[in-house]
């Protein structure tokens, strides 16, 4: 008993140094970090004098002195233990006294540590050969010190657990075992100081605490001590079934066949190990079932939220089911949903659960935590973070813990950044677990995806909804447009109309009159006057025809020029326009022929008024452009069409001009083709009228003064 | 008994010109110088042609054809519309209305409209022809269609 006890104080020991050691090489400079190691140092010193105590079997002095050496160490466990759950409670600045306080009590005593006031002697005892006996002041010490600080450490760790959460709260249940473990193990040494014949067997217990306390202070993602109790609970339960079902059956087997034992046992313990695993998880389901039913089942979790999330495309519908999903299992306060808007370099919160309206909405993008945390990690762990790199993004850091962040899964695809799902604490204070961070790593990634593709989506509705409004708007742009340009366009005809019809009254008067006179109506005329009077009387009738041409190129720009077809045959139409011309062409000496091919010319189909116009138009500006010579009229068919020519000697045409002839006005080239005399205008309707027959018009001419001659075709008509 | 002819015209030189014209070639003329006028001169002195103008103030030569061509005691009368409108729907609207014929004012001196009203009496007919809208109407497979299109009119904008 005592060679086991003193092994156990070694390897107490040389654990406690090593994790004190581990403590403070993880952070020197926090006073957390240092109580703890003060805390460990005082235990090796305790467990290690306990060790070289426990070996000595024959030397009293040698017994004694390290007994002294291990009493050191036991008197300034309370008060390093104090100090240190002062400083884990961030306490420091309020128990400054007392801390100081305890250290200078603890220190007045251990003044009096080799003293026989503090340890009076060793003697046999149970199975010891040297068990100390207790001093006045070390009683004192006992009850009043240790038992003291020991028992307000604890009440102070009790007080403060409400009002922490999260790792603190972990970390205190922890320490909270932690401390009743070790103290509780240790306590048992006590007894035999005193003489009450118990024996220190809690002493291996005291081992687990420094492994505890340096667990809770070094690693972040502690496991939920809860979920260790249940876990090693459902163990404990199954294999305590196991072991009774098998000395039951190993006992009965006994009865009946004692001669086979051997056999037996070994069948028994194949047995027990084969139904340990369905026995184990039928415990397991019980206990969930019945005691823990805040424990969610991770797969199921992530199997539904993944159905879900694939069921629509409805951006808010994904954060409802998000944040249900996460509410449900975790029993989060609060869940935020904020997506990157690359355009402003800022998160904006689009989803919220838990916060008040009004909170803040947006975080401004922080570069260099975009790219050392966000990227990096598929889950950030506030608190972590803080201890980790506070100093780097103080400000960031701050404002999460402000908006009570708790977790920040970043929603990464590759290397793009969507957004943010930020968690906050458990309704219970309880933190996130190994378990958690896991499963939130794998619903991270899927919302992630979900999101995008909701967004994608969204967005191109929203283009699609707006390109709509857009064209429906243009549209309707253009009706008022189309609307009042056709107003406009209407105006425009009925004044080109009105406009016409103002000015050929005076000119009818005009013409009426002069008409008049040249008949003699107002008696005789000289031959001056006479002269004259054909002169305005032909201006006049020029103008007649200037305003006509005029109302037909307005007629053929809106559209408007109707024609009224008939089938007829176009030499009698020729034949009355040249009886009607003959007598000009006479007054000018002009020679006019008519060549009528002999054989009968097919009828055509055509508007008579349009093409008398035509005709009319061509022969009047031959016996115009023509001093001297002749002209001549000449009509037939070529292959399906009718061809009519008129050939004078006249001015002619140049080769530039040509091509020009029979555009509207001058095109681009600058060159004037308006004559004085207005036949331009005459030459551009002609070739509308013969084009809108299916026709062809054409000028030839060898160049300026050697005459021209200007052509037209129609095709023939055809019954159907 | 020379033929009474009936001016309503609200240009006065054009009525002073052709009421000049026409009594020197032995007719007998009355003259309205707008519509009201017209439609109660023609009620009370049946005149054997009306020479109707479509621009006037107050009644213009449309209501003044219907007027007459709608009552018992002027349906008769011939009308002949004399303007210096010459685009198809106004004529075409003075043949639906009634008229009996239509000439264009600028195209004709005095002596050429007496000619015509000597055919008119004769029993010809003269001036522009009313328009065959039913054979436009049925165009469409005919050889000169593709051209009316090239022209930009398509056959059912008639009418």
């Amino acid at each position: 008993m005592q060679y086991f006890l003193s092994i156990d104080g070694l390897i107490t020991g040389i654990v406690a140094l090593t994790f004190g050691i581990i403590v403070l090489i993880k952070n020197k400079k926090h006073i957390v970090n240092q109580t703890l190691f003060l805390l460990t140092v005082a235990t090796a010193v305790w467990a290690l004098g306990y060790w070289r105590w426990l070996m000595i079997y024959d030397n009293k002095e040698l017994a004694l002195f390290w007994v002294r050496i291990l009493s050191i160490g036991s008197t300034l466990i309370p008060i390093f233990y104090f100090h240190w759950i002062v400083s884990l409670l961030n306490l420091n600045k309020q128990k400054k006294k007392a801390v100081t306080i305890f250290y200078i009590i603890v220190f007045l005593f251990l003044i009096f540590s080799f003293s026989p006031l503090f340890v009076k002697d060793v003697g046999p005892a149970s199975y010891f050969a040297f068990w100390p006996k207790a001093g006045l002041l070390y009683t004192l010490y006992l009850f009043c010190v240790y038992l003291g600080l020991v028992v307000y450490s604890i009440y102070l760790l009790l007080k403060h657990y409400k009002n922490f959460s999260g790792l603190k709260r972990t970390q205190i249940k922890y320490v909270l075992l932690g401390s009743i473990l070790g103290f509780g193990g240790g306590a048992t040494n006590f007894f035999l100081w005193y003489d009450i014949n118990i024996l220190p067997s809690g002493n291996v217990l005291v081992v687990l605490y420094p492994i505890l306390f340096s667990y809770a202070i070094i690693r972040h993602r502690l496991m939920d001590i809860k979920f260790v109790l249940r876990k090693s609970s459902v163990y404990f339960v199954s294999l305590s079934t196991i072991i009774i079902l098998a000395i039951s059956v190993r006992y009965i087997f006994n009865l009946l066949f004692p001669a086979s034992m051997v056999w037996a046992d070994f069948i028994i313990l194949i047995s027990a190990i084969s139904v340990f695993p369905p026995i184990k998880n039928y415990y397991y389901r019980i206990a969930n079932k019945y005691f823990f039913s805040s424990l969610y089942d991770s797969r199921e979790v992530i199997a539904n939220l993944s159905d879900k999330l694939r069921s629509t495309l409805e951006i808010n519908k994904i954060y409802k089911y998000i944040s249900d999903s996460l509410i449900n299992s975790f029993h989060a306060k609060t869940v935020s949903i904020l997506i990157f808007d690359e355009k402003k370099r800022q998160y904006e919160v689009q989803f919220d659960f838990g916060h008040k309206p009004g909170e803040q909405t947006s975080f401004t993008e922080d570069k260099g935590f975009y790219s050392k945390v966000i990227l990096k990690n598929p889950v950030i762990v506030i608190e972590e973070l803080k201890e980790q790199v506070y100093k780097k993004f103080k400000k960031t850091i701050d404002l999460l813990i402000a908006y009570e962040v708790e977790i920040l899964i970043p929603l990464n695809l590759e290397d793009k950044i969507i957004g943010l799902l930020a968690i906050g604490s458990k309704e219970s204070g309880d933190m996130y677990n190994g378990e958690d961070l896991e499963v939130l790593g794998i619903i991270g990634s899927q919302v992630a995806m979900a999101v995008e593709n909701a967004l994608i989506y969204e967005e191109n509705r929203n283009f699609g909804i707006k390109l709509g409004k857009e064209v429906k708007k243009a549209t309707a742009e253009l009706r008022v447009a189309n609307e009042k340009l056709k107003q406009l366009d209407e105006a425009k005809s009925e004044f080109i109309s009105i406009a016409s019809h103002q000015l050929r009254t005076p000119l009818t008067v005009i013409k009426g009159y002069i008409s008049m006179m040249l008949e003699g109506n107002f008696g005789k005329l000289t031959t001056n006057e006479v002269d004259s009077l054909e002169k305005v009387y032909e201006s006049n009738e020029r103008l007649i025809q200037l305003v006509e041409n005029l109302l037909n190129v307005s007629r053929i720009e809106s559209g408007r020029l109707l024609f009224n077809y008939e089938v007829m045959q176009l030499e009698d139409l020729v034949s009355d326009v040249i009886e009607e011309l003959s007598n000009n062409a006479k007054k000018k000496g002009l020679r006019l022929n008519y060549k009528l091919s002999k054989e009968p010319l097919p009828a055509l189909k055509i508007d008579e008024e349009k093409i008398r116009q035509v005709v009319m138009n061509l022969i009047d500006n031959a016996i115009k452009y023509t001093k001297k010579g002749s002209i001549s009229v000449s009509l037939k068919k070529e292959d399906k069409d009718i061809q009519f020519c008129v050939a004078d000697s006249g001015v002619g045409v140049s080769k530039e001009d040509l091509p020009n002839l029979f555009k509207k006005f001058s095109r681009g080239s600058g060159t004037s083709l308006i004559h004085t005399e207005g036949t331009g205008l005459g030459l551009y309707v002609a070739w509308e009228m013969i084009e809108a027959h299916g026709g062809k018009i054409w000028a030839e001419s060898k160049g300026e003064s050697r005459g021209s001659k200007f052509c037209f075709i129609l095709p023939i008509y055809t019954k159907k | 008994m020379s033929p009474k002819i009936l001016i309503i015209e609200d240009e006065e030189f054009l009525v002073d010109m052709y009421k000049m014209k026409f009594e020197s070639e032995g007719y007998k003329v009355m003259v309205a110088y707008n519509g009201e006028d017209g439609i109660r001169v023609a009620r009370e002195q049946k005149p054997d042609l009306i020479l109707l103008d479509l621009v006037m103030p107050k009644m213009d030569g449309y209501q003044v054809l219907k007027e007459l061509k709608s009552n018992n005691a002027t349906k008769d009368l011939k009308v002949y519309i004399l303007s210096n409108l010459d685009q198809n729907g106004e004529i075409d609207q003075s043949f639906i209305d009634g008229a009996d014929g239509y000439m264009l004012k600028s195209n004709l001196t005095p002596r050429q409209l007496v000619e015509n009203i000597e055919k008119i009496f004769a029993g010809q007919t003269v001036g522009i022809k009313k328009r065959q809208i039913e054979i436009m109407e049925k165009r469409d497979n005919s050889a000169s269609s593709d051209g009316l299109e090239k022209a930009g009119i398509a056959p059912e904008k008639i009418g």
